[in-house]
């Protein structure tokens, strides 16, 4: 089950705690703030993801990849006009990952592309509530979804509590599915990540079943925000 | 450590006259005073630990993370029948602000910290490498600990050296088994993890020194008073760290041995100093070793709720 | 072109006073992409060539088998390390031109130990790739080749293109000092039954890709992926084969470990390929291509209006007038564009599907909206499909 803390660090703008029941990942969100000269873009803000792996030095191009696609989905989603010259800074560590132990990795080949997308699984839907929590201006809000696909059922992966159970599955495919959420309905697709082998079918299904999961959880994170909304403006009453 | 956070005039001279006056900004009423700590262990994970200093109003001031993980690796030629041991701590962007995310200093004081524990540990054989030796000159572990820092507010050095310790104590590598030099590595469910050899347990302290009159009247006024030329301040907050005009840095363990001494420059302090430094840190260390061991026996309580099920050893009755 | 400079210096003064500067198409394709891109799209075409919104470049594999394995370079590998000294060797290659940009991708192999016990049937190889984009310039590797080179990394392994076990040395041969024969057979050579039965199973093949790419233009993954799928579909493995001459027992005289001593107790033999007999690599799945879309919409008020110009002001501002009338003809139009090949079109096109498949199966889905306004919507996805299959049969040929 899902289990997030919001405004976990009081230095920064926004943060978020969130664990699944097998990954555990921190995010921040600091912003808007003054760039270097780089990232001084005239008409947007820029946006810059770091993302620290479990263990190990990092962003490693694993990470990078993460990086990328995070970074690439706020900017459809931060409403980058608003905060022209600014920079907008998302970091996130990894703190727990199903691979984390020793020779968790082995056996499976796919357990190396699943590693990955449990990660950044987490680190959407976490990054999400650092921005609200940090009142950067969003165009709408998203859920991400990794689902698994074996031979004859369809795994929702940020469930799957038993390690040895996740490390075992014979996956055919996998997809990692971030929707729009728009008057609390799913739209848009602004992410779909999928590895592995598949056919139509197989993808409209994982769509069909993103979008159900996707409601369940927004009423989830919605309740929570509406707590967090009504304690920040406390003084409102 | 925060290079880009500036302290303004009046702060500053408001806080070392606060500390001259024995008292903190955080509302602590002694300079000896530590915050409170506090150590959760993740359950269903070896090695994985969370700390907290916690301010006198329940908030926290300093959270790490530290987490151990091992892999197997080809020994050093000169060392063929020892394992390897690694520190990883880097401040990020997580930290506060001020903290840059790209900056790979080996001249950061976070890399200065964590080569000191390294030290710490190494040296004074506080981890046995040699049981990490699978196979010799081809096989050893490799233990990594990784120190991320969640929030920071200073104490630095005493959280990370803490942390990494109530790792290595919890952390259980898989068992192997060699047979003709094949290595079998035996999953949980298979074997019960192995224990580190943690033989002793260092704990680092450090003293914050901060020059109660004008460096140029001490070292007038020396030959007249010996003591008292320095205001000593343990656990010291961001602002008092920035502030500080020096430190003695002391690891100990709990049988009362001195395993590293470090007084990199600042202001001078007499040689009798160290004795009583000592003095002051033996409780303390004594103190937060007691605290590890709980926590680690607490755990380990709540891991093995049925051992005493299982036991066949016999009901002992004392008269 | 030099008159073209002249008046982009040349800094006409409005009536109103505000500077009006005019850019060179090259300037200013790269201060408003996206201007550019939209000019373009009214008139219904790219700005590469004037290609079609549907079209994609032109895909042509160029021979270079002279370039491939030279057979006499052998390589070794001791069994100590896991060696990478064979990665000189090159065992297939390929050279892609799409449009105006190169791609040279070259195979090579390395030999490592494995524990064979711990290879499952359904465990596949990853390949090791580096991507380098040539631009003249040293340094670490640039975020784009960082995800270019990961991308590659996940999508072979996902995509059960090499099964691990097809990679293990099952037969090792053994070169005779008299007859400098090589010879595979065990049964023939039973005294060395030995040698070779212990090191039967024991070692696999890596697979090492170097990739480089020429005169980058757009998205480089896809024709990345493309190359190597096309330089994995001829790689052979050579034979491998033990030199008698060269083993060698190097054991230490003192049999303390000192500190400054090298102690190999080990044997180490040379390893070497035998070029004479090769295997081709049996692939586990067909190969697959990859492609590359976008959608942007088109924006009309970002047209050059050609009748404008002949017009007089005080009808311009009747048309001004008339634009909020006529909003129906300005609604925005997603236009779906096929293998983004510029740099104008990578940087105006935010939202970006790459898709891989095979005839059977698609082995995988990139999709990325990067923009909230230029959204690729389901529909588009699926005829972004649609032309990714077609675009399979169409290089197949090739293959």
């Amino acid at each position: 089950m899902t289990n997030l803390k919001y405004s976990v660090l009081p230095n920064l703008d926004g943060s978020c705690e969130l664990s699944t029941s097998n990954s555990k990942v921190i995010t921040a969100v600091s912003g808007p703030l003054e760039p270097k000269q780089r990232h001084r873009l005239p008409l947007q803000s820029a946006i810059e993801v770091v993302i620290k792996p479990s263990f190990g030095m990092g962003p490693t191009p694993r990470e990078v990849l993460m990086q990328d696609k995070l970074a690439t989905v706020l900017q459809a989603v931060i409403v980058t006009e608003l905060y022209p010259r600014k920079l907008v800074q998302v970091n996130a560590q990894i703190l727990e990952s199903p691979f984390d132990e020793f020779g968790s990795m082995m056996g499976n080949s796919f357990n190396e592309i699943l590693s990955p997308m449990i990660d950044l699984n987490s680190c959407f839907n976490s990054s999400f509530i650092s921005l609200c929590d940090s009142a950067i201006a969003l165009k709408s809000s998203f859920v991400s979804t990794l689902l698994g696909v074996t031979e004859d059922k369809l795994i929702n992966i940020a469930e799957v509590s038993d390690l040895d159970l996740l490390r075992s599955f014979n996956f055919k495919s996998l997809h990692h599915i971030v929707l729009e959420v728009e008057e609390n309905k799913p739209t848009n697709v602004l992410l779909l990540d999928s590895q592995g082998d598949f056919n139509d079918d197989d993808l409209v299904n994982v769509l069909d079943n993103a979008q159900k999961i996707t409601q369940k959880e927004f009423q989830n994170i919605r309740n929570i925000l509406k707590d967090k909304v009504s304690q920040d403006f406390i003084w409102k009453a | 450590m925060a290079k880009d956070l500036v302290i303004t005039n009046t702060e500053r001279q408001f806080i070392l006259d606060l500390l001259a006056n024995s008292q903190r900004l955080d509302g602590r009423k002694s300079l000896l005073q530590q915050r409170d700590l506090n150590i959760n262990i993740t359950p269903n994970r070896y090695g994985d630990i969370y700390l907290e200093l916690k301010r006198d109003d329940g908030s926290i001031a300093t959270r790490l993370h530290c987490k151990v993980t091992a892999e197997i690796v080809k020994p050093k030629d000169q060392r063929p029948f020892e394992g390897t041991f690694y520190i990883n701590c880097e401040f990020n962007g997580l930290a506060g602000l001020n903290f840059e995310n790209y900056k790979v200093g080996n001249n950061s004081d976070e890399f200065y910290y964590g080569r000191l524990i390294e030290s710490m540990i190494l040296r004074s054989n506080a981890l046995d490498l040699e049981q990490l030796c699978i196979v010799a000159g081809l096989k050893v572990w490799n233990i990594r600990v990784d120190v991320h820092v969640l929030e920071f507010d200073g104490g630095f050095l005493e959280l990370a050296s803490i942390g990494c310790m109530t790792a290595l104590l919890h952390y259980r590598r898989p068992d192997v088994t060699v047979r003709n030099e094949k290595v079998t590595i035996h999953s949980f469910d298979e074997k019960e993890g192995v224990k580190l050899g943690v033989l002793h347990i260092p704990i680092a302290l450090q003293f914050n020194l901060f020059p109660l009159k004008e460096a140029a009247e001490i070292i007038k006024t020396n030959t007249s008073s010996e003591n008292n030329n320095e205001l000593v301040v343990l656990d010291c907050t961001l602002k008092e760290d920035l502030l500080k005009d020096g430190e003695f840095i002391i690891a100990l363990n709990k049988n009362r041995e001195i395993v590293q001494l470090n007084k990199p420059g600042g202001i001078p302090i007499s040689a009798s100093k160290i004795v009583e430094f000592s003095h002051m840190a033996l409780p303390i260390i004594e103190e937060t070793t007691n605290k590890i061991l709980k926590a680690i026996d607490i755990d380990e309580k709540k891991r093995n709720k049925y051992a005493h099920l299982l036991s066949a050893e016999n009901d002992r009755y004392v008269e | 072109m030099s008159e073209v400079i002249d008046t982009a210096n040349n800094i006409n003064e409005d009536t109103n006073g505000i500077a009006l500067m005019q850019f060179p198409k090259e300037v200013l394709s790269r201060l408003q992409p996206d201007l550019v891109l939209q000019r373009h799209l009214q008139l219904g075409l790219r700005p590469s060539n004037l290609m079609k919104f549907n079209e994609f470049r032109n895909v042509e594999e160029q021979s270079n088998d002279a370039l491939i394995v030279n057979h006499s370079t052998a390589s070794q590998a001791q069994d100590n390390t896991n060696s990478n000294t064979s990665g000189d060797l090159i065992v297939a290659n390929n050279l892609l031109k799409v449009g105006n940009m190169f791609i040279k991708t070259d195979l090579s192999l390395g030999i490592t130990a494995v524990e064979t016990a711990n290879i499952e049937e359904e465990s596949f190889a990853p390949i090791w790739p580096e991507v380098t984009v040539d631009r003249g310039r040293m340094g670490a590797p640039t975020d784009e080749e960082m995800i270019a080179s990961r991308q590659l990394y996940e999508n072979i392994i996902s995509g059960k293109y090499i099964k691990q076990k097809n990679l293990i040395i099952s037969k090792i041969g053994k070169k005779h000092l008299e007859s400098e024969e090589i010879s595979y057979d065990m049964a023939d050579d039973e005294e060395n039954d030995e040698l070779l039965l212990e090191n039967k199973n024991k070692w696999c093949f890596v697979i090492y890709a170097k990739i480089n790419v020429y005169s980058r233009e757009g998205p480089i993954y896809d024709h990345v992926f493309n190359s190597l799928m096309l330089a994995l579909q001829k790689l052979t493995f050579p034979s491998v084969y033990i030199e008698e001459s060269s083993i060698d027992l190097q054991i230490s005289s003192k049999k303390s470990f000192n500190k400054k001593q090298k102690q190999e107790t080990k044997r180490t033999f040379n390893m070497k390929f035998d070029f004479d007999a090769c295997n081709k690599l049996n692939l586990n799945s067909d190969i697959s291509i990859s492609s590359n879309f976008g959608v942007i919409y088109k924006d009309p008020t970002m047209a050059i209006n050609v009748l404008d110009e002949q017009e007089s002001n005080e009808e311009k501002e009747e048309d001004a007038m008339d634009i909020e009338k006529d909003n129906t003809d300005f609604k925005k139009e997603p236009i779906l564009i096929n293998d983004i090949s510029t740099d104008i079109e990578e940087q105006a096109i935010l939202s970006k599907v790459s898709i891989a498949c095979n005839s059977k199966n698609y082995k995988s889905i990139k999709l990325m909206n990067g923009s909230n306004n230029e959204k690729i919507s389901v529909q588009q996805l699926k005829q972004a499909l649609k032309f990714s299959k077609m675009r399979y049969e169409d290089l197949k040929p090739t293959i």
